[in-house]
């Protein structure tokens, strides 16, 4: 950090201080001074140049250096720039007015040299520290932005899920809540020929630059296989080979993928280690209001040689189909009773059953939890 | 004693008052004055020391964020205290506000040069006092923020360096490839942050001939580097037996166009070496021009590289070239880092393509392969100042 190739900016009304402030900087290595002899200038030095520190008098005609201090403050361009108030001025109530407009740091006048450049220097390294850190932190910030402006590129836009209404007799609702780090929950659908559709929900555990990385990986291997999408087992045989070798060995990846048949009024579907999809239904006759289907298989990258199975699912019209995230489930398994306060809202099982989900699960994890959470819903468009 | 603020007042900081301050005084009077004071002030968790010898030995357990340090003690009196303090790395950012009676200009300078981080004297005006201590305070619990968000921070785009590093091909396998194809493979991978957007490869067909590509997707950093995950996983599993450069391309861009978010694109260059026609057959996306030396020639010979760039246009097709690469003939891929070098002596121009040829030319009658790049790098360095991802890739025909 070269302390050298900082701008220091003196405001003095007397030339005879700025000078002698001026040759004290340059004697301790400080060679970018810049002068102002009253507010206005001092201000508009300030603002244009951004110096590293601004040593301030107080006693000045016109502005004195107390609204300085003020503006300075009030002006986001200026407001983090450290002040040394230098004055002649002596009584505790002169000093605390400095400290309560703003200053960061006061001297009095007559000015000793080594405590200035000791005060000046100290003033003059942190702020170096602190920008340093604080560029870090806005290029990765930005970096980060941009990933997760691509991530939740990859999830379905809400006018794709509209145009499913007409095409396959389907609402299908999705709501992701995505962590202000990257995650790695994905979800998507592929619409077949006679108004069947494959949904499929991918989690990857973790949040941060490494799950995403991994999680683009599964999602460009989805896409070049969604093919084999017709048959769930084969996708998820398929899937899983190729997902070996891929992962590191602490990367778990779940997978859920099935076919949703309006018409047959059902869900077949496949699972490597993915939670449990839920049927909800505010029939009497469908026995409980939520029915859990089965799940089961390994994780992915896991284990190469595994067999899915095929596990099916009734989707009978007034009923809906809710896939979840480890996390949803987690935070709903914590709070079961919304579940059941949102089913038992309504007497049929309707969209609004989804927002009043949406809603707990919000009020569960707040607007931005630490992990993504997904909730996928779909739903006869039929009435029942 | 001038009144204190009030310490209701809206203005500030309750994260800070939950900080630890050590009070160090060798008179107890003046240190319950001083704890009165910070507890008007709304802090709570303060400790106290008698002299230099219990604030050393009190401070590993307490941790406090800030330290009240009297100078006149005995046994240790806070100078030296102050100096032994700042000798232990963990404690030479702790701030360190000294409260003295001493007010001549050698004991203020001398206690700055021990490393203290202000002074005040005695007696005290309780408002300024409060004032500096929060003003300390403040700064360094948003230091502390951003160091500690940098150490995550680096962390994690370590891993994902290391994670991005494993998708290029490693030393092993390139030494086994030059055993099995009679070509030498070196490259240099430098992206502009932690993570990039470039990526290469290389693979050997049916007939054992060298593949290699060299792509090279829009923007930097996190984003880019996504993009390049996508893109080595799709390649994965193919097969190589019968490579066409041009059909090659024309998969790839099929693949990616629904995968790139409008504005994203990529550049790209692939083709296999044919030794059995001396030269090179290759497609571009909009990549770079390769170059490919014959030995005894002053200069590389620089391909035709025009070509739509990956993700723009599903359906595009690509035009099969071919460039002369002889045995002991060298083949130069690079991303266009290297030709939009911006100047030292000129930051409104670039190094451009003309500028590379020229600086490559110079090294390329060195038979080491490798000392090549590393002096590429250095003359390049030189040149101009790199913003951008750099990837360059040489490969020498050995028979």
């Amino acid at each position: 950090m070269d302390l050298a190739q900082s701008t220091i900016l003196v405001v003095d009304d007397t030339e005879f201080n700025r000078t002698l402030l001026c040759l004290m900087l340059r004697e301790g290595g400080f060679r970018h001074v810049l002068n102002a002899s009253n507010g206005t200038q001092a201000l508009d030095i300030a603002d244009r140049e951004s110096p590293d520190l601004i040593i301030l008098d107080i006693m000045m005609p016109g502005m004195d250096g107390y609204e300085v201090l003020r503006r300075l403050r009030a002006n986001p361009i200026t407001a983090d720039i450290p002040v040394l108030v230098q004055t002649a001025l002596t009584s505790s109530d002169d000093r605390n007015k400095a400290f309560i407009a703003g200053t960061t740091d006061l001297v009095s006048k007559p000015i000793d040299r080594a405590e200035l450049l000791a005060r000046v220097r100290i003033h003059i390294e942190n702020r170096l520290l602190l920008r340093d850190l604080q560029a870090f932190h806005d290029r990765v910030e930005s970096e980060i932005a941009m990933a997760r402006a691509m991530f939740s590129h990859l999830l379905p836009s809400p006018d794709a899920l509209v145009r499913l209404t007409r095409s396959h007799h389907l609402h299908l609702y999705g709501q992701t809540w995505l962590s202000p780090l990257l995650g790695g929950d994905l979800w998507g659908f592929w619409p077949l020929p006679d108004a069947r559709l494959v949904v499929w929900m991918l989690d990857i555990a973790g949040r941060g630059v490494t799950t995403a990385l991994n999680a683009f990986r599964m999602h460009a291997l989805m896409q070049d296989l969604a093919e084999h999408a017709e048959d769930p087992v084969h996708f998820l045989t398929i899937f899983a080979e190729r997902c070996s070798g891929l992962l590191p060995l602490d990367g778990l990846a779940t997978l859920l993928i099935g076919i949703v048949d309006a018409i047959g009024q059902n869900f077949t579907y496949a699972s490597a280690a993915s939670t449990t999809p839920l049927l909800l239904t505010a029939m009497p006759q469908a026995g409980d209001a939520v029915y859990a289907g089965t799940a089961g298989g390994y994780p992915l990258g896991f284990d190469t040689r595994q067999e899915f199975v095929a596990h099916r699912l009734p989707f009978p019209p007034g009923s809906a189909l809710l896939l979840t995230s480890s996390t949803a489930i987690t935070a709903f398994g914590e709070h079961p009773e919304c579940v059941r306060e949102a089913i038992s809202a309504q007497e049929t099982v309707n969209e609004t059953t989804f927002q009043q989900l949406v809603t707990s699960l919000t009020a569960i994890i707040g607007e931005t939890p630490e992990d993504d959470h997904t909730l996928v819903w779909i739903a006869h468009a039929s009435p029942s | 004693m001038p009144a204190l603020p009030d310490s209701a007042s809206p203005t500030l900081l309750d994260g800070v008052n939950n900080a630890r301050i050590l009070v160090v005084d060798d008179n107890r009077i003046n240190r319950n004055l001083l704890i009165a004071l910070l507890e008007r002030g709304g802090f709570r968790n303060i400790a106290t020391a008698g002299d230099g010898v219990e604030m050393l030995a009190c401070i590993p357990e307490f941790r406090p964020d800030l330290l009240l340090l009297d100078l006149m003690m005995p046994n240790l009196d806070g100078f030296e205290a102050c100096r032994r303090l700042r000798a232990i790395p963990d404690y030479r950012d702790m701030p360190v506000l000294v409260q003295s009676s001493l007010s001549r200009a050698e004991d203020r300078a001398r206690a700055f040069a021990m490393g203290a981080t202000d002074y005040v004297t005695k007696p005290l005006n309780p408002a300024e006092l409060l004032s500096r201590v929060r003003i300390h305070l403040e700064n360094r619990a948003m230091l502390r923020r951003l160091q500690l968000y940098r150490q995550r921070a680096e962390a994690e785009l370590t891993l994902a360096q290391y994670m991005q590093e494993g998708l290029l091909p490693p030393p092993a396998l390139l030494t086994r490839l030059e055993q099995q194809t009679g070509v030498r493979v070196s490259a240099h991978f430098a992206p502009s942050s932690e993570l990039g957007g470039d990526y290469w490869d290389v693979r050997v067909d049916a007939t054992g001939r060298l593949i290699v590509w060299l792509v090279d997707f829009s923007g930097h950093g996190v984003g880019a580097a996504l993009n390049t995950f996508r893109l080595h996983t799709l390649l994965r599993p193919l097969t190589f037996d019968s490579f066409d450069p041009a059909t090659f391309l024309a998969t790839i861009n099929q693949k990616l166009c629904p995968l790139l978010p409008r504005g994203q694109f990529a550049t790209m260059l692939a083709g296999i070496i044919d030794p059995a026609h001396d030269h090179f057959l290759y497609a571009s996306a909009g990549a770079t021009r390769p170059m490919s030396w014959t030995p005894g020639d002053s200069c590389p010979h620089s391909g035709d590289s025009s070509g739509l760039p990956l993700g723009l246009l599903p359906g595009a097709t690509y035009e099969n070239r071919i460039t002369p690469l002889p045995p002991q003939g060298r083949l130069f891929l690079y991303s266009d880092a290297a030709v939009e070098l911006p100047l030292h002596d000129n930051p409104n121009s670039v190094l451009d393509e003309d500028g590379l040829i020229a600086t490559v030319a110079a090294l390329l009658h060195n038979p080491d392969d490798t000392v090549f790049l590393p002096r590429l790098m250095e003359a390049l360095a030189g040149k101009g100042h790199f913003d951008d991802d750099l990837t360059a890739v040489l490969l020498t025909r050995r028979r």
